[in-house]
């Protein structure tokens, strides 16, 4: 059997047809039902070991899916892009939105009347007993009315944290079978001394429970393949079938011994993990250096091509696109396009600095340009060894107008977690999330803190606390902008307002991290991750080597903006006073137009200018400093992150007028990015802003979204160009950039005929989404991001 | 200290000479392209269009240096530089000599793009300062060109001459326009020109393009083309194999 590229392109365009672009989204109650029957099975286990059992109830009697013609197998629910329902995490939330799904603005999920009423049945006997009722009850009132006045959010009241990687090399190594042995070795020697020893007993116990269910799992799928190998006419997909079924026979159980096995082994766990509690942000980790040893070895034998393995690395990205999260209304709104946040690593530095970019790193990317879907992300590591020719690879598949390979500052980011207490070694071996970077095994670096809305927090500042629009004190009492003689005394009534709104975000989070502690551990992911095994801990409990929780910054680039304009008119030049500047804002402008004209007549951030920039860097610094000061509950401490998913555009919606010249309800600047439109100096200009922003000290990442015309990357040589910004980015010191390689045309046609444009893919921030499925809000702040083309 | 009139800097320049270049565009040129894309450029004056936006600022050579070498990072890492572009370069002798004195003294790689539409000893002296020179010949026939610039093209040609016999980096460009200089005899005489005075020369086709006919309105003026489209592929295709005939490297636009 030798692949060819058309049999590829046809095998994986026919995956895609079936499994997404033709597939309509639908919510099926299957594994709600399954858990809570186990539930009631299981009443009297601890919750870990309730959740092991519960997991293999789901295993063992989900509906299996496989696709009529993938070559390995997986998936999280019966049918590709039907989101699993958790009734044990978000009971309420789903019930308060089961008349919205189908027919929400953004992101919708097909269900049938028949399935919403058996899903409403079984969600009203949850109702005090799921997460979400629990974490409600946590969370005070004062932070619940923030949350309302659109300050901030606070995350995962009712679902479960992603953002991690599971230690693929050791499990490939290892097998599920090596990780039984571990957890049989503690529990043989361990004697209990105090009452927190006997949860790690449950937790082993529960480790191993869920391991031999995934085993059981895989032979379930191997029955099944060879169900279908018997029922099948064509020759070559019967053999297909009984391959896929000898390997789930192995894997995952026992170690991997060649490059189908290890991937089907990877992507088994992978899947199961969705399936245990339906998080967002399960990473795929350094793909390129765990899966080399079987790919090299497999080439060396003589039993797989190239091209074979291309055709295999495509299944990842339509199995990846063919897997969505349910998620709440509001949360279509802040991420929106379905994003999972699952992400590749590709390249960056060995143990000791050195370049470890191999064959398998431009293969994938291959595989990337051929699928040419949405998920997952891909991650390019850059650093000052990079090998050129898988850095132009990455610069033409940027080309390619994915929204990926985001690029990644090695230089940035290694030194980032040294500060966070890695080991050299670790550091250099980091992966990336989003725009977040963790450490396979070692790094629970969840990014669900919260958001903060900046630019508001920068109106209160203006009004003594009050939200100028509609009067109501809202924040701390700061004083008014005509009581301070000076910026700086406005400069600090905004760090007080930042301070205070990330401590509330605080409070509630260490509340929401400790309940899914005690209601909702995960056995099975904690036993994938490196020291929960030796620790007796699970992940939620803070069994991970190195715990985080990040909080992220939305907006700063309007913020900077605005305070610009504000220091300009009302302090330097006087040409607006403060009272009427208030009237301004709190009337949207409206008979204001000649302070609306010198509001955006002020210097903006993201042209190199140093006016607005360094304010932006001055904010970054005060949110920094705010987050950093907490320690989190699972040990470790909080983290800041700018980066604002599509918040940016759900926060500009429910915030009046700023100063910025901004009327209410336009979406605000998305990252860290300048606000759209306003960087009008060229790119290498808005570089040079971004650049001033000390990235080193945004412990988390910072997002930079550019958008290039095509015409700006139509010359021969483009893509050498391309990688000499990259580099020059990252000389800089930047931490993260990614491209949108679309005019505005392009996507407002695409917005006009959304019929003709489903494929068509755009970067919304630490993610690409099908843009035909953003809601127009989100659309438009894309379109309206400044658009660098030739100048002349 | 010499002062310039510029209309525009554009950042990320990649189609005006190598690597990643900073490309500033100076104000007034004597000849009047038919095609012209740019209008903006040909008054030596600082003009306001029918919004109210203004064309040209007055710059002293140092300031311009230091605020175009904020682009530096950029230009070390891809081997660009500073691209001089017009209006006419050699119309300001005096300011861009200043300003690539300063360049070079910088090490910065410099490029200039030109019609050389100059007395030959301005373009001697300046001409020498730029590690690059990208010019233009609109038409070889003396009375097409005075039709279609309204400018004689003997002393083009010979400065023309001059740089492509001497051992400066150069590049010659032709802009392909539909019905004005297109005719094979043209193509011709340009190829024995170009070939003659150096054997190899790199030589451009530009397509003809309509991207600055919204500028003759904003300005109050008319654009003479109003009917001339862009050549189109067999068009374009037909002039390459023409100069592919003589010894020149012949760059094709894609």
């Amino acid at each position: 059997m030798r692949a060819s590229r058309e049999e590829t392109i046809s095998r994986i365009s026919g995956m895609k047809k079936r499994m997404i672009t033709e597939r309509p989204t639908e919510l099926l109650p299957e594994r709600a039902l399954l858990v809570t029957e186990a539930y009631k099975l299981w009443a009297a286990e601890p919750p870990v070991l309730k959740r092991a059992y519960t997991l293999r109830h789901v295993l063992e009697n989900m509906t299996l899916f496989i696709d009529e013609q993938e070559l390995f197998v997986g998936h999280n629910s019966p049918k590709p892009r039907s989101p699993i329902a958790c009734p044990e995490l978000g009971a309420r939330w789903i019930l308060a939105d089961l008349d919205n799904f189908a027919n929400r603005p953004a992101d919708s999920i097909g269900l049938t009347d028949e399935n919403k009423e058996i899903l409403r049945k079984c969600l009203e006997g949850w109702q005090d007993a799921s997460l979400d009722s629990v974490t409600n009850g946590l969370v005070s009132d004062e932070t619940k009315e923030a949350i309302a006045d659109h300050m901030i959010t606070v995350g995962a009241q009712g679902t479960a944290h992603g953002n991690i990687a599971i230690n693929n090399k050791k499990l490939l190594e290892k097998g599920l079978r090596g990780i039984i042995e571990e957890a049989d070795a503690k529990l043989s020697t361990f004697r209990p001394a105090c009452a927190a020893d006997g949860a790690k007993v449950d937790f082993w116990r529960a480790a191993k429970i869920s391991c031999e269910a995934v085993i059981a799992f895989a032979h379930r799928y191997a029955d099944e393949a060879e169900k279908l190998a018997a029922e099948c006419a064509d020759d070559k997909r019967r053999t297909e079938l009984a391959d896929i079924a000898a390997m789930l026979r192995r894997v995952p159980e026992h170690p991997a011994r060649s490059f189908r096995e290890a991937l089907q082994s990877v992507w088994l766990i992978y899947v199961v993990t969705q399936i245990e509690a339906d998080p967002h942000a399960m990473l795929l980790g350094r793909f390129d250096q765990y899966m080399y040893p079987f790919y090299k070895k497999d080439k060396e034998d003589g039993v797989l091509t190239d091209e074979e393995a291309v055709e295999l690395l495509a299944h990842i990205w339509i199995k990846c696109t063919a897997i969505i999260k349910l998620m709440d209304s509001v949360t279509t709104r802040t991420f929106a396009g379905f994003p999972l946040f699952q992400n590749i690593t590709l390249g960056g530095q060995g143990p000791r600095g050195e370049d470890v970019c191999n064959e398998l790193t431009q293969l994938v990317m291959e595989a990337a340009g051929i699928a040419r879907v949405p998920q997952p992300s891909l991650s390019f590591r850059y650093h000052n060894k990079v090998d050129q020719g898988a850095l132009i690879k990455a610069c033409e598949t940027i080309k390619l107008g994915l929204g990926y390979p985001a690029v990644m500052n090695d230089n940035c980011i290694i030194p980032k977690h040294l500060i966070r207490g890695a080991t050299l070694e670790e550091a250099r071996g980091y992966c990336m999330n989003c725009v977040e970077s963790d450490i396979e095994g070692a790094c629970d670096s969840r990014s669900n803190g919260g958001y903060v809305n900046l630019p508001k927090a920068f109106l209160l500042a203006l009004n003594d606390g009050a939200d100028p629009e509609s009067g109501k004190q809202v924040g701390p009492h700061t004083g008014r902008l005509e009581d301070f003689k000076d910026f700086d005394g406005l400069f600090g009534a905004f760090e007080k307002q930042v301070a205070h709104f990330v401590e509330l975000i605080v409070r509630a989070y260490d509340l929401i991290d400790g309940a899914h502690a005690s209601h909702a551990p995960e056995p099975f992911t904690s036993a994938m991750l490196d020291d929960c095994i030796a620790t007796g801990v699970t992940r939620q409990a803070g069994g991970v080597r190195y715990n985080f929780s990040g909080i992220f910054g939305v907006g700063l680039a309007s913020l900077a903006d605005a305070m610009a304009a504000v220091r300009k008119t009302v302090f330097d030049d006087e040409s607006v006073g403060p009272k009427a500047m208030l009237a301004a804002l709190k009337n949207n402008f409206a008979g204001a137009e000649a302070v609306k004209k010198l509001c955006e007549a002020a210097p903006k951030f993201g042209n190199d200018d140093d006016y607005a920039d360094l304010l932006a860097r001055d904010a970054s610094h005060i949110f920094c400093r705010e987050v950093t000061q907490y320690p989190c509950m699972r040990g470790g401490f909080y983290i800041p992150e700018l980066h604002s998913v599509s918040t940016h555009v759900y926060f500009g919606e429910l915030t009046g007028a700023t100063p910025d010249g901004r009327e209410a309800a336009i979406p605000f600047s998305d990252g860290a990015s300048p606000a759209g439109g306003r960087d009008t100096n060229g790119p290498t200009a808005a570089v040079l802003s971004m650049s001033k922003i000390d990235h080193m000290e945004v412990l988390q990442g910072v997002l930079y979204n550019q958008k290039f015309s095509p015409s700006l990357l139509s010359a021969p040589n483009s893509a050498a160009i391309l990688a000499d910004y990259v580099r020059t980015w990252c000389d800089l010191g930047g931490h993260h950039i990614q491209f949108n390689i679309v005019s505005s045309e392009d996507l407002r046609e695409a917005q006009s005929r959304p019929e003709e444009h489903r494929d068509l893919i755009v970067r919304v921030a630490g993610y690409s989404a099908y843009f035909a499925e953003l809601n127009e809000n989100t659309q438009n702040e894309i379109i309206s991001r400044t658009e660098y083309e030739e100048m002349n | 200290m010499a002062e310039g009139l510029i209309f525009n800097i554009a950042r990320y320049a990649v189609h005006d000479g190598p690597g990643i270049r900073t490309t500033v565009f100076l104000k007034g040129c004597p000849m009047r392209c038919l095609w012209c894309c740019s209008p903006q450029s040909q008054s030596f004056e600082i003009e306001k269009s029918k919004s109210g936006k203004v064309f040209g600022s007055v710059v002293s050579a140092d300031e311009l240096f230091s605020k175009v070498s904020r682009d530096a990072p950029f230009w070390r890492r891809s081997g660009g530089g500073i691209t001089l572009s017009g209006g006419e370069v050699f119309s300001q002798p005096e300011f861009a000599a200043e300003f690539l004195d300063i360049c070079r003294a910088h090490y910065v790689h410099t490029a200039i793009e030109s019609c050389l539409c100059a007395p030959l000893a301005d373009l001697k002296r300046v001409a020498q300062k730029a590690d690059l020179i990208q010019l233009d010949i609109k038409a070889m026939d003396p009375s097409l060109h005075k039709k279609l610039t309204g400018f004689d093209n003997e002393g083009i040609l010979s400065g023309a001459e001059y740089i492509l016999k001497s051992d400066a980096a150069a590049l010659l460009r032709f802009p392909l326009v539909p019905g004005c200089n297109d005719a094979k005899e043209e193509l011709e005489r340009l190829g024995a020109f170009a070939a003659a005075a150096r054997p190899g020369a790199s030589v451009e086709i530009l397509r003809y393009h309509r991207l600055g006919v919204g500028l003759y309105e904003e300005l109050g003026r008319n654009y003479a083309l109003a009917d001339t489209l862009p050549p189109s592929d067999a068009q374009y295709n037909d002039a390459v194999t023409i100069l592919k005939k003589y010894d020149l490297n012949i760059i094709e636009q894609k």
